[in-house]
């Protein structure tokens, strides 16, 4: 009885950091997409554009190309990371569920 | 064979492809009306979202916008693919959790509100009838430019198909058929694009050709190429811009967060079997949509050198056959300001007003002549943006099978998109109206005819938008754009984000962005039509990106009546600890 009740506390703390640390990398990634969609190609571009990448002045490249290519990685990133926060977790998960059981 | 068999050949092909997959796909139950069955493989669910996405407007008309705007064009670029980096982070793994049918689903059971459901039901269908009578419209139109069939024949012809997947099949008919859509389009939208590249630089890779060295020797990058022409001609630098940057801001934040709140693209990532998989598809999604928008500027930057080069400084009787056949459409006009018999391609409007009034008349060259004005400028020649994709081929001096290919790629464009639409429609209805609100006792089998019904009349009122296309189509689609930033987006990310978020915050923030963000819309676009520009707007704000402006009141509104009343009730924040965790 005593046992069950801190392993439900233990689970609570694990959906707690879950979340917590998802809202973290929420953060970050969207810090780089606002940089990417908006800083850019948008309100840096005059001064990009003095650099040239692949034949396109760098402003220029990524209101076009740039920024898409971007949120591709983005996403996928994202993908990345919270698949190994999980990973993470589940293990830590398991490892406190085992301890209950014993 | 000609360019008309090859359209016939391949939008036939395609047709017989959709129907075949209809009869594979028929859905027996309402989950796999709605969500299909919610087991469809990430990639392929990644393809037909893509194929969702890529609308008549986007196959056709960007290029277009983007070749006679140059940087300017690029929000729709940058707009219309960031708004999947939110979709990806901020939505789609949560609602995909919830595991319900459909965006107003969210909205009534967090907001504990049936009114809550009721007003996103409301958003949610004239969003999705403002962007379908687009769509109808252009399946009229491939179908009378290139199989010379009358408007509205085509738009019978594809209501047709549609009715056949949609109503039989539901999401799961939807999906299928869309996945061989979206191969159907991009090829067809590749394959110009390749040998475009080819053509001015030999790189057979467009998206890198755009920054190439051309090959006539002139030792000028395709770049440098066009800031030349486009500033000799008087036009703004192709890479410059003209437009203020708190509106571009504001314009691309718009069509980012309205492309977020779309539902019939929410929808699509409930139909993954869990969670990973919403996040890993809007990935794929999004990388199938970024070949297509990677290549538009290409075509777009091509385009224009190709246009330039064979109207301007060019006597009307040696232009290329393509200008008189476009000319008899009715989508490219000629004045010929100096009577000197050849055509100048200059800045500025041609004519006054901007579109041609033909008379039935021709003149000395054989031009059909104009009511119009002359108008200050030098320019003579008046050129539809949205021919700058159909007509490449021919501008180009492509193959035959390269114009029935587009053809093809262009109607899978606007049917895959009408059909995701029908389907969101068809399923507030007899979901969250019937079903959840109004009739809660009818069965399973019961809600699965109301939905193929629902579809089916959905199906009938937006062919009639396309054969009666009110006058304001193009204008309208900022309307579905700023509605679905400043009422649906915020709602569901408030929903998920926020647990102090209530019904009554809910509701007024959805409310207030509304009326604002179309309010605005509706004052410069109907009633006060000749003050909108840059000097009336509302900090210079266009219209198209006033959206960002309501999405931000709604916030801010949701916020702040929400400490009025009391907190959500415990159920709703059991809900919410729910779907947080994958």
């Amino acid at each position: 009885m005593h046992e069950s009740t801190s392993s439900e506390k233990n689970k609570q703390a694990i959906a707690d950091r879950y979340w917590h640390e998802n809202k973290k990398i929420l953060l970050s990634l969207l810090s780089l997409w606002f940089i990417v969609a908006l800083v850019c190609p948008v309100l840096l571009v005059d001064y990009l554009d003095q650099f040239s990448l692949g034949g396109f002045g760098l402003g220029f490249w990524f209101n076009q190309q740039g920024a898409i290519l971007f949120f591709v990685a983005i996403i996928f990133i994202y993908h990345a990371l919270m698949q190994r926060l999980e990973a993470r977790l589940a293990v830590e998960k398991a490892a406190d569920d085992s301890q209950a059981e014993s | 064979m000609d360019a008309q068999s090859f359209s016939y050949l391949f939008v036939g092909l395609s047709f017989a492809l959709y129907i075949g997959i209809a009869f594979w796909t028929r859905a027996n139950s309402t989950k796999q009306f709605y969500v299909a069955g919610g087991g469809v493989h990430p990639v392929l669910n990644g393809m037909a979202t893509g194929a969702d996405w890529m609308s008549a407007a986007s196959f056709l008309s960007v290029a277009g916008i983007v070749a006679f705007s140059g940087r300017d064009g690029s929000v729709y670029l940058i707009g219309w693919t960031g708004g999947y980096v939110l979709l990806a982070l901020l939505l789609a793994p949560y609602l995909r959790k919830f595991g319900r049918y459909t965006v107003p689903d969210f909205i009534g059971e967090r907001y504990y509100s049936k009114a809550a459901r009721t007003v996103a039901v409301l958003c949610l269908i004239f969003i999705s009838f403002t962007y379908i009578a687009g769509q109808m419209r252009g399946v009229g139109i491939v179908f009378s430019r290139f199989l010379e069939v009358d408007i509205n024949t085509g738009v019978i012809i594809g209501m047709v198909i549609v009715f056949f997947y949609a109503v039989m099949g539901g999401m799961k008919g939807i999906t299928y058929t869309q996945v061989a859509q979206y191969c159907v389009l991009v090829f067809a939208f590749m394959v110009p694009a390749v040998f475009l590249s080819i053509m001015w630089t030999n790189n057979p890779i467009p998206q890198l050709g755009l920054g190439s060295q051309l090959n006539d020797g002139s030792g000028l990058t395709v770049l440098q190429k066009l800031d030349q022409v486009t500033v000799d001609l008087g036009f703004h630098a192709y890479t410059g811009s003209i437009r203020s940057t708190l509106d571009t801001l504001m314009i691309i934040v718009t069509l980012m967060i309205g492309t977020a709140g779309l539902p019939h693209v929410i929808v699509r990532f409930f139909t993954v079997p869990k969670v990973s998989d919403a996040r890993l598809s809007a990935g794929y999604a999004l990388l199938f949509i970024a070949v297509i928008y990677t290549t538009i500027p290409v075509v777009a930057g091509f385009s224009r050198l190709n246009l330039t080069d064979s109207v301007n400084e060019v006597a009307y009787e040696d232009a290329p056959e393509w200008v008189g056949k476009w000319e008899s459409t009715g989508l490219i006009a000629w004045q010929d300001k100096n009577a000197d018999g050849r055509i100048q391609y200059r800045a500025g409007h041609a004519l006054v007003p901007t579109k041609p009034l033909f008379t039935d008349a021709r003149g000395q060259y054989g031009q059909r002549l104009l009511e119009n004005a002359p108008s200050d400028s030098e320019n003579e020649i008046y050129v539809d943006r949205d021919i700058m994709v159909i007509a490449n081929p021919e501008i180009a001096g492509l193959p035959n099978w390269v114009i029935g290919l587009i053809a093809a790629g262009a109607v899978a464009a606007a049917l895959s998109t009408a059909a995701g639409l029908l389907l969101v429609i068809s399923s507030s209805i007899s979901h969250d109206l019937l079903k959840s609100t109004f009739m809660p006792s009818i069965t399973d089998k019961q809600e699965l005819l109301a939905a193929r019904l629902a579809a089916a009349t959905a199906i009938v009122i937006a062919g009639w938008f396309g054969i009666h296309p009110p006058a304001f189509v193009a204008q309208v689609v900022a309307f579905a754009f700023g509605m679905a930033a400043a009422s649906l987006f915020p709602a569901i990310v408030l929903g998920i984000f926020s647990e102090r978020i209530n019904k009554e915050g809910a509701i007024a923030g959805m409310i207030v962005g509304l009326v604002f963000s179309v309010g605005y819309i509706v004052y410069f676009v109907f009633i006060n039509p000749h003050q909108n520009n840059a000097d009336f707007w509302f900090w210079g704000i266009s219209t198209t990106g006033i959206g960002g402006i309501g999405a931000a009141l709604n916030m801010i509104t949701a916020y702040t009546v929400s400490r009025f009343f009391d907190a959500p009730p415990t159920g709703v924040i059991s809900l919410l600890k729910h779907i947080r965790q994958p």
